[in-house]
């Protein structure tokens, strides 16, 4: 599997042909091309893709290319020295990365608000944009600690071309599959949509399905863009513009993946 | 009695469980017919979970929106939480008055 020059949340299709690979085969070859990029997203697209790999006991072999010290490098190396080579017990920090733009944590359960904390100073955001990251990243790491059937959750934030990202992937239960225990829609795009309505939730003791919904409304008055991509479904709004993309997948990603983007000049 | 949110939620200041928690040590204090100073100094919440369950439930536990105007005073609560127990208290009808200091 050739990777492509940019890994981010945009071709997500390319990243789940090698994430189906790893049901197919034993040991597979990641190549990295020269001059590669990858966005604080991409790094936590990769690091479920090892996850992933790790647990169906599958070898990966890293060909990264290029030579020069770029943040791209210093992160596939990482990956490839300290996560892939790992024997023994799996620490709960295993995964955690940290450069000058990004951060990035994988959990194996439980909340992690240390995070937040990091994330002002760090990129020295306003006040403002640092409660929405927060507001952002605090539902969708609940949501994938509630759903996901307690699997390793990744978040991450970063800066990338004058936008902060920030996000949580998760490679458990995906939003599809748990709502369909409850609700009645025809297909995967449907109750992805359903999920971001106020009001659906899934739980039995205490009433949600606010968080989700209000995160919209804060990723639209800053004009950012969100992508959540679960089972077969993956939906884009572009606040901006008031589009949204809907689409299914070629391959299902089994988990849920949730990306926002807010346009940010710096500090 | 005083509600010190750095030190009671020290660990969790985010979910339903929390904000469940939140609630119940404000519904039995009201109850009581005492006050509350819920102090929020220092932290920043975000999060409408813990919100929706602590304050905008309150009616659940038999107090009106008059008893929290009376009995609960707000301090140190940051000017976007405020924003945001607003709006989930008015999507539940139960609208309260904010005044932190």
């Amino acid at each position: 599997m050739i990777f492509p020059t940019l890994i981010d949340d945009s071709r997500l299709d390319s990243y789940l042909i090698a994430l189906k690979s790893l049901t197919e085969k034993k040991t597979v070859e990641w190549v990295f091309p020269k001059n590669i990029r990858i966005s604080p997203a991409g790094m936590a697209i990769l690091c479920c893709l090892v996850e992933a790999a790790k647990e169906k006991e599958v070898l990966i072999h890293f060909i990264i290319r290029g030579r020069r010290k770029t943040d791209a490098l210093h992160f596939l190396n990482h990956l490839n020295s300290h996560v892939l080579s790992h024997k023994g017990v799996v620490s709960p920090s295993l995964y955690d990365y940290e450069s000058e733009n990004s951060l990035l944590i994988g959990r194996p359960s439980g909340l992690d608000l240390g995070f937040m904390e990091k994330m002002e100073p760090k990129f020295q955001l306003s006040d403002d944009l640092d409660f929405d990251c927060r507001l952002i990243l605090q539902e969708l790491m609940q949501n994938s600690i509630d759903h996901s059937g307690g699997e390793r959750y990744f978040m991450y934030a970063g800066l990338w071309e004058k936008e902060i990202h920030c996000g949580v992937l998760d490679m458990g239960v995906s939003i599809p599959a748990k709502l369909r225990q409850k609700y009645d829609q025809p297909d995967d795009i449907q109750l992805l949509l359903l999920a971001l309505k106020e009001g659906s939730t899934t739980r039995r003791e205490r009433t949600g399905g606010l968080g989700l919904s209000h995160f919209r409304d804060v990723l639209r008055r800053n004009k950012g863009k969100l992508t959540v991509a679960s089972g077969w479904a993956q939906i884009r709004f572009y606040f901006q513009t008031r589009n949204a993309q809907k689409s299914t997948l070629k391959y299902r990603l089994p988990g849920s993946w949730c990306f926002a983007r807010i346009p940010w000049g710096g500090p | 009695m005083q509600i010190v949110i750095k030190k009671i939620f020290k660990k969790d200041w985010v979910t339903r469980e929390a904000g469940e928690q939140l609630r119940k040590m404000i519904g039995d204090c009201i109850k009581k017919g005492g006050k509350v100073e819920l102090d929020f100094t220092g932290m920043t919440i975000a999060s409408t979970s813990f919100f929706d369950e602590g304050i905008a439930k309150l009616g659940m536990e038999g107090c009106s929106p008059e008893e929290i105007n009376r009995l609960i005073v707000w301090k140190g609560l940051h000017p976007r939480d405020q924003e945001l127990v607003r709006m989930l208290c008015q999507k539940r009808d139960f609208e309260i008055k904010i005044f932190s200091q």
